[in-house]
């Protein structure tokens, strides 16, 4: 008699319940093992203290709560071994070539998800909004909060801001606060913001401004978010993506992607006489698309745009009197990296540009430029921040941070 | 005789299910593709079409066994031609649904907004629809596009306009939105190149039914040619106005007059006018003969430039997905390195900046009907 065949079948059916079962069993581990992560869910995320319906402000938190220490608890990115100054091959960037010297201006580099914006907060600590949550970085190590960890509710982080006791957190989910970095609460569309989705946040010394993609939004001393659209503003915002915001004195800048709207908000802005708009058809701008925005102590408006960097020569007041705009541009034939400028910090008398092949300082019309080659994690620099002589550089690669004494050294 | 439901029954039933279900790839054996168009409203005559020529393809790549034993699985989001609701659209694909790639849309305002959400997930957007300079001149390393621009499209149009119809002094009407706005600027740039007046130049917005006003304003000014750049709905009842209003002009107009629903809407008031038509069937050849019969097979009806556009989208992300598997590099490289590629819409390719290399044809409707025009 010859060896029954395994799957031969059986008489009573058990063979047959028993292949099935170990089928069964493999489709499933199959199909579990491959199902993409479902990501963004913030339903589960114990840390949220959600925002009651209708509540006018929000609610207090206790001041200058000391900071729980948490990373125990939450992902560290960075191992705490980690000395500060990071190696050559860490510094050169995956794919990148590797340098064969470390300048010694780099005194942080903390690999992470595409980075958006970064803040040094008043207490020193310096957040990171990723493409993958909110990371926070102290003493050259990160804890990257996620919503796959429940430690921060939403992904993307877009933007930041900080009011001194508040950090304020943009994201493609609301607009979220947090006093202790750990809990985190959440605005959105029901609370009068203009859309959930946060492209830009500038905090003025008193009002929050708050750039979405559907115009902007304040936060009011009733905790409740004004709100200014295209067609609210009758067609003084020139159009409703709000990719960088930012303010002078009484004008509200607001870059978008038909060039630089200005409100004058002394005046409601229904009052079509309360704006003005620089586009790129009428004046020297390089380009409609403003990426980025930054006002220097001086009152110098820098507008970076995919066409260059762009200085606004002629005194806002004068622009929103009727005179023609005039700008400088810097882009590759004034020495940049690229033409696509992605930020732009300035810092004293220089001002730096974040651009999509590597970061530059512009210094007296001169300009000094840091690629990959020199420690540059990536070469795409997507957002900067200014610190206690440091300057703080987000990429696709993660944050670093660059000594200015030493860089000048 | 009765037989009861066992234990060994629903094993084999639960595997039966877990098999079906795992070999459709509901499980996540699947590369997923996000597509936005306009489902619903007005410009849905666009996005249905592109929708049909992307499920073709798509159809296509998976009967011949997907990419590398991995199913395509297209992942539609309606925009309705809102920008907004694109960028909405963006996000929930990208970080809800993980797509490899987005593919969309048809309003160049909106694909702007996709193409924003897409650089910052690093994710590749491909529109095969949308024509403003614009999309691939922002240093975007994500976004590309697989369809002749409007600065090509505006300039040929132009060109046929000063040197064939030999026209000198031309009214312009446009949609205020971006697409219609810089399609307008790039052809009065280029007809003062050539020696061509402008002698009206206006906006109108998306939506508006009744053109009187801005026809009577143009009209005392004796132009000898009016340039539309518009959607379908809007463009098809301003050369129906213009016609009740005794103007026999010639009628000029970019792509956004190419699909059928404009036939449709201007009735006889077409006849005669030139269209810039991406789409010519006989430089597909065989292949593009090929797709228009399954496409008739499948739809019922024929299908215009955005289905066609659309199905070499598709082939193209299937073909970039592929690379990228293959080769294991990010999808966005496999996309940039397809220099050339021979599509049912013809020869194309991408240059540096993402964008579509090759040149546009015109078409003049004659018989209720797109026909290749001369003299191009």
């Amino acid at each position: 008699m010859s060896p029954r065949h395994p799957l031969a079948r059986d008489p009573n059916g058990s063979n047959l319940a028993f292949w099935a079962g170990i089928i069964l069993v493999l489709t499933l581990i199959y199909s579990i093992r491959f199902t993409p992560p479902q990501a963004g869910r913030t339903q589960s995320i114990p840390a949220v203290l959600p925002m009651p319906q209708g509540a006018v402000a929000p609610p207090p938190l206790p001041a200058n709560a000391p900071i729980p220490r948490t990373e125990e608890r939450l992902p560290v990115v960075t191992p705490d071994e980690k000395p500060p100054v990071v190696s050559p091959t860490e510094l050169s960037g995956a794919g990148a070539a590797i340098a064969r010297t470390v300048p010694a201006w780099w005194q942080v580099a903390t690999p992470l998800p595409p980075v958006n914006a970064v803040l040094v907060a008043p207490d020193g600590l310096v957040w990171a909004a990723t493409e993958g949550g909110l990371a926070r970085i102290t003493a050259g190590q990160a804890l990257l909060m996620t919503p796959d960890e429940g430690s921060f509710p939403a992904k993307p982080a877009t933007a930041l801001a900080h009011d001194g006791t508040s950090l304020w957190i943009g994201s493609f989910d609301g607009l979220f606060r947090s006093q202790d970095g750990r809990r985190f609460q959440r605005y959105t569309a029901a609370d009068g913001l203009a859309h959930d989705m946060i492209w830009s946040l500038h905090w003025d010394g008193a009002v929050l401004w708050v750039g979405t993609q559907n115009g902007i939004s304040f936060l009011l001393p009733n905790g409740r978010f004004e709100t200014v659209t295209k067609r609210i503003s009758n067609g003084g915002l020139a159009d409703l993506w709000i990719g960088s915001i930012g303010k002078l004195g009484h004008y509200a800048l607001c870059g978008n992607d038909d060039g630089l709207s200005i409100w004058d908000t002394r005046l409601p802005a229904a009052n079509p006489s309360a704006w003005s708009t620089i586009d790129m058809f009428a004046t020297n701008l390089a380009h409609n698309w403003i990426l980025s925005l930054a006002v220097s102590p001086e009152g110098t408006v820098w507008a970076a745009t995919p066409g260059g960097l762009c200085r606004l020569r002629t005194p806002v007041e004068r622009v929103m009197s009727g005179a023609t705009a005039d700008w400088e541009v810097f882009n590759q034939s004034r020495g940049l990296p690229a033409d696509r400028i992605d930020a732009v910090l300035p810092v004293g008398n220089d001002v730096w540009a974040g651009c999509t092949g590597g970061l530059a300082r512009i210094r007296n019309g001169s300009t000094r430029v840091i690629t990959p080659a020199d420690g540059l994690l990536a070469s795409d620099v997507r957002s900067l921040a200014a610190g206690s002589g440091t300057v703080w550089i987000g990429t696709s690669g993660g944050v670093q941070a660059l000594a200015l004494d030493l860089f000048d050294r | 005789m009765t037989r009861s439901f066992g234990l060994p029954q629903f094993v084999a039933l639960a595997v039966l299910v877990a098999i079906i279900w795992a070999g459709f790839g509901i499980g996540g054996n699947t590369l997923r593709i996000g597509v936005i168009a306009p489902l619903t409203g007005p410009t849905s005559i666009y996005g249905i079409s592109m929708r049909n020529g992307i499920r073709l393809a798509a159809d296509a790549v998976n009967a011949e066994g997907g990419i590398a034993g991995q199913r395509l699985e297209l992942v539609f989001a309606d925009d309705a031609n809102d920008k907004i609701a694109a960028a909405e659209a963006a996000k929930n694909l990208i970080y809800r649904d993980n797509v490899k790639l987005v593919i969309g849309t048809v309003s160049s305002d909106a694909t702007m907004n996709v193409q924003r959400v897409c650089e910052k997930a690093r994710i590749p957007m491909l529109t095969s629809v949308s024509t403003n300079p614009f999309i691939t001149r922002v240093g975007f390393r994500y976004s590309f596009r697989c369809l002749t621009d409007d600065t090509v499209q505006a300039s040929e149009l132009a060109s046929f306009a000063v040197r064939t119809l030999q026209l000198r002094r031309v009214a312009i009407l446009h949609d205020s939105n971006k697409y219609g706005s810089m399609g307008a600027r790039v052809y009065a740039a280029r007809a003062a190149e050539l020696g061509q007046s402008i002698v009206a130049n206006a906006a109108f917005d998306g939506g508006t039914v009744n053109f009187t006003k801005h026809l009577e304003s143009i009209r005392p000014l004796n132009p000898d040619g009016l340039l539309i750049w518009g959607l379908a709905q809007e463009s098809g009842l301003i050369v129906r106005q213009a016609r009740e209003l005794g103007m026999r002009m010639p009628v000029l107009g970019g792509d956004g007059m190419a699909p059928a629903g404009f036939l449709d809407i201007a009735g006889p008031a077409a006849e005669g006018a030139v269209v810039t038509m991406p789409f010519n069937p006989a430089k597909g050849g065989q292949a593009a003969r090929a797709f228009m019969e399954r496409y008739r097979g499948a739809f019922g009806s024929d299908p215009d430039s955005f289905a066609a556009h659309g199905f070499d989208a598709l082939h193209l992300a299937a073909t970039a997905l592929r690379s990228s598997v293959e080769r294991g590099i990010p999808v966005r490289d496999a996309l940039a390195a397809i220099a050339s590629y021979d599509g049912v819409t013809g020869k194309g390719g991408f240059d540096a900046s993402g964008n579509e290399t090759r040149p546009v044809e015109l078409a003049r409707i004659e018989g209720g009907r797109f026909v290749p025009a001369t003299g191009q």
